[in-house]
């Protein structure tokens, strides 16, 4: 098996949701032994999604990590934590500061149970300042970080059906993490790193905050028509909801453009003869693009484009996701089996749903490639966590089980 | 390093004062703070000389080339590799260096089409948008980011080698929607997911809701934060129907009563203003967002107080703030610097250190190597 580039590295997970937990899925696949600490006593709403497959969506944030039930609100449960704390590299948290002191976890005192540990604590809006401590939901971060405001119609906001920024916190936490145990070898030095969902989304916002500065221009929604670009669009093709997206960047791409759509005359008209003419009259442009790509197949236009060089590539759907051939060259997606939530009972008992894909991360290394794997039972990893890394008799662990600390 | 033209994206607007320039495009100075600018060309035999002295003398090569142009100069991975055995190198492209879409050619707007992302965003029944701000530009970068970083880490503590790194953006984008599971969807159900408008699919209430003064944006995913928003809509509009035992519940326990949920609650936020609902909804532990604009982000309460803001000067268009990045730590720096005039680091690198003359830099100079 080929070597991995964080082998060696134990991190702990103590958090929820979508960020943290797509953050060490990351690092677990480079390498890192990443530990999930959770509990059962609480109960984790998304192991009822989707809807279609309850439990499947595990699989976008549990592979190969090790998994362990304990119950840090109780005493026993606290000590066992910072035990663990003092056997690992990194230890990554989004529980709030409130709960975390409740636990008898404040962050000065996990730092000081090991003197080089990396701890990083992803927050919302913030630890401090004004909205200090204020809970923050991917999905409404769009909003919050003006994305919403800058795509869509005149009249409605372009909004996506995702948890925005909590994919750019993941590879940020991720990021830091990495760089952080970089700086460690080099200087023998731990760090406290804060990762807030806010400022995650905040600078996705890009050059328009310079654009506001310097000419107080406010993007407009302009659906997806370009600033300086036409045509740029998605244009609708035969079928139902099937479309293709095509950008003219250049006079170049325009007169292969024109050529592809078999040089009809309306586009030797001179409201269309250079690109700010064309940007102009984006509206009408698009209508008659249109009429062309309505009788089309959305596939072939997108491939007739590409053929002379024009960009373009259609609106893909899960199921051209999952016919790509191109994705399957790159053997992105892989099948693993998913369990069904059952919180009356053990972790270990609940069944496997069945199997399904899920994908692999995208970052091809050439040495020492991401693994992926099937993703543990909650509690799979009691034993080896509590008995080889903490040294724990069976009885012992047995007993804690039976006290519901390991719960 | 920059052809001696230009970096292509230094005539890409926005520009300062909307005057097209080299050293006024403020999309240029968005993405290059803190750097550095040598300019080259690569395509020149000697410039491809002096492209692999600096190799030798680098730890990392980031490139976001068309597949196969460095290869076609002699300056793939495998050769800089000979010359540099602890280089890595990172490619970011629109589909990967492999496979039958890697020479595709893409902007933004097909790759988050081709990813699927696109296909989410917008209105039922409408055409299917781009989000705004040019946003495939970036998972690809923090992939990029990720593996280059593990590979220094690999190479410094372990291998004493670097490796390749290659990032597909459009997988990139992928993996930025996975909670919306398409394959898995697609494969079980024989169905698609598809744009739903600004409220949540699953989880009510969740989305934007209209208020006095605009909108308002919230999410209600536990029971606990359900009771306190319904008691909370309850004082606001005297309407004793949220309080109904059929309302609570978590994360979609109220999808058979969606329209009604979103009634009462579009009826509660009507009657205050967005900062109102803000507020007190975080004092109450209810997750509530503003909407915001990008004027008002620049000019943030949070953002300031936590000096988010870093103000830069540039040699032509002055000060403008910068973020300082997503990240607070003692351990990791703020920028240092505006990004470069074109070539304004050619004597510091080629004579400084690569110890070239004068002389020979006037040379270079004027054959237009540099």
């Amino acid at each position: 098996m080929a070597k991995k580039a964080l082998e060696g590295v134990r991190v702990i997970e103590f958090g929820l949701y979508i960020a943290l937990p797509l953050a060490t899925r990351m690092l677990a696949a480079l390498g890192a032994e990443v530990i999930k600490v959770e509990t059962l006593t609480s109960l984790d709403m998304s192991w009822y999604g989707p809807m279609y497959a309850p439990g499947c969506l595990q699989l976008e944030y549990r592979p190969l990590k090790r998994n362990v039930t304990l119950d840090v609100r109780q005493p026993r449960g606290k000590e066992i934590m910072e035990e663990l704390i003092k056997k690992s590299d990194v230890y990554m948290t989004n529980l709030g500061e409130g709960a975390l002191a409740k636990y008898g976890l404040p962050f000065k005192h996990v730092q000081s149970l090991k003197k080089d540990l990396i701890v990083l604590w992803q927050t919302g809006l913030g630890s401090v300042g004004p909205y200090g401590g204020f809970k923050a939901y991917g999905r409404l971060m769009q909003h919050a970080c003006a994305i919403s405001t800058m795509g869509g119609t005149p009249d409605n906001l372009g909004v996506a059906n995702i948890s925005y920024s909590d994919y750019h916190t993941s590879m940020f936490n991720a990021l830091a993490v990495i760089g952080a145990l970089e700086r460690r070898r080099r200087t023998g030095e731990g760090c406290f790193i804060e990762c807030p969902i806010y400022e995650s989304g905040v600078v996705t916002v890009g050059p328009a905050f310079l654009d506001y500065q310097a000419n107080k221009v406010v993007p407009e929604r302009r659906q997806n028509r370009h600033r300086y670009f036409a045509p740029h669009g998605a244009y609708p093709c035969q079928g139902t909801d099937r479309w293709c997206t095509i950008a003219v960047t250049n006079e170049e791409e325009w007169k292969a453009f024109c050529k592809v759509i078999g040089n009809p005359v309306w586009t030797k008209s001179p409201k269309f003869a250079t690109a700010p003419d064309r940007v102009k009259n984006a509206k009408e442009l698009d209508s008659q693009i249109s009429k062309w790509t309505s009788k089309q197949d959305a596939y072939d236009v997108m491939k007739k484009m590409q053929k002379v060089g024009v960009p373009a590539g259609i609106v893909s759907k899960g199921e051209d996701l999952d016919k790509s051939e191109h994705l399957k060259s790159h053997e992105f997606y892989y099948e693993t089996e998913y369990y069904s939530a059952d919180f009356e009972k053990p972790g270990m008992e609940w069944p496997v749903a069945g199997t399904t894909v899920t994908w692999k991360e995208p970052v091809y290394l050439s040495d020492t490639p991401c693994g992926f794997g099937p993703m543990h039972k909650v509690g799979q990893d009691n034993d080896y966590v509590y008995g080889e890394l903490l040294g724990m008799s069976q009885a012992e662990i047995k007993k804690l089980t039976e006290e519901s600390v390991f719960k | 390093v920059e052809p001696p033209c230009g970096d292509k994206t230094r005539l890409r607007g926005p520009f300062f004062k909307n005057e097209v320039h080299p050293e006024k495009s403020l999309f240029f100075l968005y993405f290059n703070t803190s750097k550095g600018s040598i300019t080259l060309d690569i395509e020149d035999p000697a410039g491809k000389e002096i492209f692999k002295k600096l190799v030798k003398a680098s730890d990392v090569v980031v490139e976001s080339f068309p597949v196969g142009y460095l290869a076609s100069l002699g300056l793939d991975y495998p050769r800089l590799k000979k010359i540099n055995p602890r280089l890595v190198m990172a490619s970011i492209t629109p589909y990967g260096q492999k496979g039958p879409l890697s020479g595709y050619k893409a902007e933004d707007i097909n790759i988050f089409a081709m990813s699927g992302y696109m296909q989410l965003v917008g209105e039922p029944d409408q055409a299917p948008l781009v989000l705004g701000g040019e946003q495939t530009f970036y998972p690809g970068s923090q992939y990029a980011a990720v593996g280059t970083m593990a590979a220094l880490f690999y190479r410094d503590g372990v291998s004493k080698k670097g490796q390749y790194v290659d990032v597909s953006m459009q997988e990139a984008m992928i993996s930025y929607w996975q909670e919306q599971t398409p394959v898995p969807m697609w494969q079980k159900t024989q169905e698609n997911n598809t744009r739903v408008g600004a409220m949540d699919a699953m989880v009510t209430p969740c989305g934007l809701y209209p208020c006095k003064d605009g909108w308002i944006s919230l999410c209600v995913v536990t029971p606990q934060e359900w009771d306190t928003l319904s008691k909370w809509i309850y004082e606001v509009t005297g309407n004793a129907e949220v309080l109904k035992d059929e309302y609570k519940g978590g994360l979609i326990s109220r999808m058979p009563v969606r329209d009604m949920v979103n009634v009462l609650v579009m009826e509660f936020t009507d009657k205050l203003t967005g900062r109102e609902i803000f507020l007190e909804g975080q004092k109450r532990k209810v997750v509530v967002m503003p909407v915001n604009d990008v004027p008002s982000l620049v000019n943030d309460t949070q953002l300031n107080s936590r000096n988010f803001w870093v103000t830069l000067d540039h040699p032509v268009v002055g000060k403008l703030k910068y973020p300082k990045g997503a990240l607070y730590s003692d351990a990791i720096g703020a920028p240092t610097k505006a990004a470069p005039l074109l070539g304004e680091d050619n004597e510091r690198i080629y004579c400084g250190e690569l110890k070239y003359s004068k002389e020979d830099l006037a040379i270079l100079r004027t054959t237009g190597v540099i």
